[in-house]
């Protein structure tokens, strides 16, 4: 449970209601965009703890879900419950989602909204006989949720690297997109691998409170405060522990200033968001977005953490509960889009640790590989499952113990789309995923997933 | 000139509210004077230096220390301070629970989940044994539950239990406490190894691998064979060992099946399967749903079909204990959670040697673990970032904060959004933090780790700074439907010291630096100290507020 606390002085940052949808421009689409043309953002949500996917996104048409309701047992949600999806397979292939992900669904019929199926980390192309043979080099801790949760956010399976995708984007665009204080990379859910870099370090925001700063620190009157504090931040430590956290607090000071002037200019919106949870944290990406302008930024990534998802017990409950948060925010964030006249320049994904099990422990699954993730706006070829569903039966090709499923497609493929998205030339795709080149050559082979067109 | 202005309106902003809870009225329980020794000081004054080094060692080893404890332990030496505490009985944390329960559990306008915080501040500011007391909560951190499940929080005896156990076992023995964690059922639950069943062929069911999983990557051994010294075994192509594969969890998780909620004072015949948590008595074991069969342990070790469940459990305990990698693996996070973050290869190798029991010592005696990381000779010039909770608790322990009434429930709604952290409430088993984190900069560059900053951003090193506001400028007023008392600090030492500026930086130097104020930031406190208008009591809240919020305070450790 998340403890509770006094929100009401924090209206003021939230602000979705003043947003004013004058100043927004409609932005023309290119499929091949350079980063210093228009606007693009990425918004990763982290489903920390590894979702349950194949209770998010399952087989419906009746023989591939009896085959999915065998080794699920007494985790299988029942078809009639589930919510089907308006998608034509070639072989009478037919899927449907969680009953708790109702706009989600509506979202994938209307066409803004996608899956893409049993993707994790790899560390070069895998087949079962050489994960067998142990002739493949393998994600580091495969199975283990500190390591997934880390490569699915360095995008470099083998090694242990601690840099991320965004971060090593920020290294190499932020000079060309940004002429702000305010980082490109902002997370709503403190330090993420994801967007640190070598050179970049991200802004953090607070998803309920939105910037933050020292108390009485912004008010220009307050000149001995002001001085003091200014004075202690340059005091020139030796040490990099308290240098470190010097120059942390002056550059979060520097950035909140700038960025709490620019909130006050917050268009409105009148699209609404519900509290907390992921919507909360979804209106401040709004928001932020909303002021582009004025903070001098072209290219932005966005970084959320929902936690809870390790269901070794009551998975179906906890799903149950959980994801109705997640259909919603997701939408509630893509009518702000729309209405701003920019959804398809904002791409909003999934991402977890890994997915689960297919067979059950008596109450949950335990931790897997594979698993399913959403991937919505951005003008993106919506509608479709991307990759390859797996058979579900036990014991096939892909499943290497109780249902865990060897991926068919890396995470380093479905990067380099969204990279080449953002207008990262496919000759530098590798710079910001170095290990592309294992799956295949973004420069002369086409995109494996077809995610834009 | 006026430093506080806008600092006061802060207060709203800083209050933190667990769902309920509130209550006037003394409960009776009045506050312990905190001491750590009641032997009468001897009579030859310390000198400056054996201040500083009682002061730095407390300033790791308490919650916070007083300027009398200071005192009196450059009086009698650490190692007799040590001697002391390590003898003194654990101060517990369910019976304040149970205290609270009695007097409000009916109560609704509190919330019980809260009562558990009660505990841990009432002990944190008065308990005697505050070695023990520290212990304890840097075992929290590696072998983590957390409040953030529901059950959890809703039920308060079963994280007071949980941290009793902690405190029972922080002076035992390592085996003894890999026990007693694998069979609370705060673990089972948050691990989810209560009521995991054997494996049903019928029904493609498997034992859940939870436990078994981080009991080895957390609480034990981690993924690769370590040396001595903390590093990794290296094999032929230079690559890291793993300790053990997905085949080795499902062996373990076998082990690891059959039990189930013992019967505490609920009056009910213990069952598998039971739901009704009763979560302050160990696990209790039922053979029919314990996996049968042999299971394969570590480094070829075998448990051989036909034992019970318990005695399995037994064999895996002395299997991962008595694996090599227990003590670099501990030693170290213990050490990083104690002293330093980047001991030295020599230091953490010393570590393991007490851990191993060379030199005539047990294996696994956490006594002498606890003694050798305080004394060794790389403690004393250890960087570590301050953990934003332990600033807070110190700042309160230090300054004497009790509540009107001689109580602390105040004290357990503070300040979690603001930091990321709380006692008992990560967001994960994995820690608010992993041990080897760095934070891209000087420190990365340098090769080293900073495990607390990867709590440590943009957003919270602005929420522990106003943390510190709230303390001094906001009260500590809370908002919930019961208004528990008023916290107040006790401040006369350092108000009558406000125009001997010199006096009055020394004193806040020793027991919040521990000694280790570098004399840009004094000088900076010193014009605060002169310059800010107002009473005594005023220019003190606003002289130490400015100390405490600095990045020299942010850091324990060598003089910067």
């Amino acid at each position: 449970m998340k403890l509770r606390k006094t929100r009401r002085d924090f209206l003021a940052h939230t602000g979705i209601a003043m947003l004013a949808s004058s100043q927004i421009g409609v932005l023309s689409r290119a499929a091949h965009a350079d980063v210093t043309e228009g606007y693009r953002a990425m918004v990763c949500i982290l489903l920390a703890g590894g979702a349950d996917s194949f209770n998010m996104l399952l087989p419906y048409d009746q023989s591939r879900y009896d085959a999915y309701a065998a080794v699920r047992s007494d985790l299988a949600l029942a078809r009639e419950d589930v919510l089907p999806l308006n998608y034509a397979g070639g072989q009478g292939e037919a899927f449907a989602v969680h009953p708790g992900l109702g706009e989600v669904q509506q979202m994938f019929d209307a066409g803004d909204l996608a899956f893409i199926a049993n993707i994790g980390p790899l560390a070069e192309p895998t087949s079962r006989a050489a994960f067998d043979s142990a002739q493949v080099r393998l994600p580091l801790g495969l199975f283990s949720h500190s390591d997934q949760i880390a490569v699915w956010q360095t995008a470099a399976a083998g090694e242990r690297i601690f840099t991320g995708f965004g971060g090593r984007i920020a290294d190499l665009v932020e000079s060309q997109v940004n002429t702000g204080p305010v980082s490109m990379n902002i997370s709503m859910s403190g330090n993420s691998l994801f967007q640190t870099g070598n050179a970049a370090a991200g802004y953090v925001m607070d998803a309920a409170d939105g910037v933050r700063t020292v108390g009485g620190y912004d008010d220009p009157s307050n000149t001995a405060l002001i001085s003091a504090i200014d004075s202690m931040l340059a005091v020139d430590y030796q040490d990099p522990f308290r240098q470190s956290y010097a120059q942390l607090m002056r550059s979060s000071l520097d950035a909140g200033r700038e960025l709490s002037a620019a909130l006050e200019n917050t268009p409105a919106l009148s699209t609404t968001f519900s509290a907390g949870g992921l919507s909360e944290a979804l209106a401040q990406v709004a928001n932020v977005i909303g002021i582009r302008d004025q903070l001098g930024v072209s290219r932005q990534t966005f970084f959320i953490t929902i936690g809870g998802w390790d269901h070794h017990d009551e998975v179906l409950e906890n799903q149950a509960n959980m994801l109705p948060g997640i259909s919603r925010g997701l939408f509630e964030f893509q009518a702000a889009m729309t209405e701003m006249g920019i959804a398809d320049a904002v791409t909003t994904f999934t991402i977890s640790d890994f997915g689960r099990t297919l067979t059950s422990n008596g109450r949950g699954s335990d931790h897997g590989w594979g698993g399913h993730n959403l991937i919505m706006g951005g003008g993106l070829n919506g509608g479709q499952i991307f990759g390859d569903y797996p058979d579900l039966t036990p014991g096939g090709e892909l499943d290497v113990g109780r249902g865990r499923y060897l991926p068919t497609t890396s995470v380093d493929e479905m990067y380099a789309e969204l990279a080449m998205w953002f207008g990262i030339e496919p000759g530098n795709v590798a710079t910001v995923l170095p290990n592309i080149g294992r799956f295949y050559d973004p420069v002369t082979e086409s995109p494996r997933l077809g995610l834009f067109s | 000139m006026r430093y506080l202005a806008v600092l006061i309106c802060l207060s709203t902003l800083l209050l933190a509210a667990c769902g309920g809870g509130g209550g006037g009225g003394g409960i009776g329980a009045g506050a312990e004077t905190p001491t750590v020794n009641n032997d009468p000081p001897p009579t030859v004054e310390p000198t400056a230096q054996e201040m500083q080094e009682a002061a730095a060692l407390l300033n790791i080893a308490t919650f916070g220390p007083t300027y009398g404890e200071i005192d009196s332990v450059a009086r009698q030496g650490t190692d007799a301070w040590l001697d002391t505490q390590f003898a003194m009985a654990p101060s517990r944390h369910l019976d304040i629970v149970v205290r609270y329960l009695d007097e409000y559990g009916t109560d609704t306008t509190t919330n019980i989940g809260n009562f558990r915080r009660f505990a841990f501040w009432e002990n944190a500011l008065t308990a005697p044994d505050q070695l023990r007391q520290v212990t304890a909560y840097a075992l929290t951190q590696i072998f983590v539950v957390s409040d953030q499940v529901g059950q959890i929080f809703n039920d308060p005896s079963a994280l007071s239990s949980y941290y009793d156990m902690l405190l029972d076992n922080a002076f035992g023995n390592f085996r003894d406490l890999l026990r007693d964690v694998t069979l609370h059922p705060a673990m089972g639950f948050y691990l989810s190894h209560v009521n995991n069943n054997r494996s049903n062929a019928q029904r493609n069911t498997f034992p859940d691998e939870n436990y078994a999983r981080e009991a080895m990557q957390l609480f034990t051994i981690g993924l690769y064979e370590l040396n001595e010294d903390g590093s990794w075994v290296l094999d032929s192509n230079g690559a890291p060992i793993a300790t053990y594969d997905n085949s080795d969890i499902r062996e373990f998780s076998k082990i690891f099946t059959g039990l189930s909620y013992g019967e505490g004072q609920s009056g009910r015949t213990p069952f598998f399967g039971n739901r009704q948590r009763v979560f302050y008595v160990p696990m209790v074991m039922f053979d029919d749903n314990h996996e049968p069969g042999e299971k394969f342990l570590l480094n070829g070790q075998v448990v051989p079909d036909g034992q019970t469940g318990m005695q399995d459990i037994e064999d895996a305990i002395d299997n991962l204990f008595n694996h090599p990698n227990v003590g670099p693996f501990i030693g170290k996070q213990l050490i990083q959670r104690l002293v330093t973050s980047n001991p030295s290869p020599e230091y953490v190798a010393r570590i393991s040697r007490v851990f191993a029991g060379e030199d005539g010592g047990t294996r696994g005696d956490m006594q002498a673990v606890v003694r050798a990381i305080l004394t060794d000779p790389e403690a004393s010039e250890a960087l570590r970032l301050r953990e934003p909770f332990r600033r807070y608790v110190a700042l309160n322990r230090s300054l004497g904060a009790v509540g009107d009434d001689g109580t602390y429930p105040a004290l357990g709604y503070v300040n979690q959004f603001l930091t990321r952290q709380n006692v008992l409430s990560s967001p994960s088993v994995f820690n608010f933090y992993l041990p080897v984190f760095s934070p891209a900069g000087s420190i990365k560059d340098q090769g080293l780790v900073a495990p607390e900053f990867q709590i440590t951003d943009a957003s919270t090193v602005i929420g522990v700074t106003n943390t510190v506001a709230y303390a001094f400028f906001a009260e500590q007023s809370i908002d919930s439907p019961r208004d528990w008392a008023r916290i107040t600090l006790d401040l006369s030492e350092y108000e009558a010291l406000v125009d001997d500026a010199d006096a009055f930086l020394d004193r806040l130097d020793l027991q919040f630096f521990g000694g280790a104020l570098d004399a840009e930031t004094r000088a900076i406190v010193a014009d605060v100290l002169s310059e800010q208008s107002g009473d005594a009591n005023l220019r003190t809240k606003v002289a130490i507020y400015m100390a405490l919020v600095s990045p020299g305070y942010a850091v324990t450790g060598e003089r910067p």
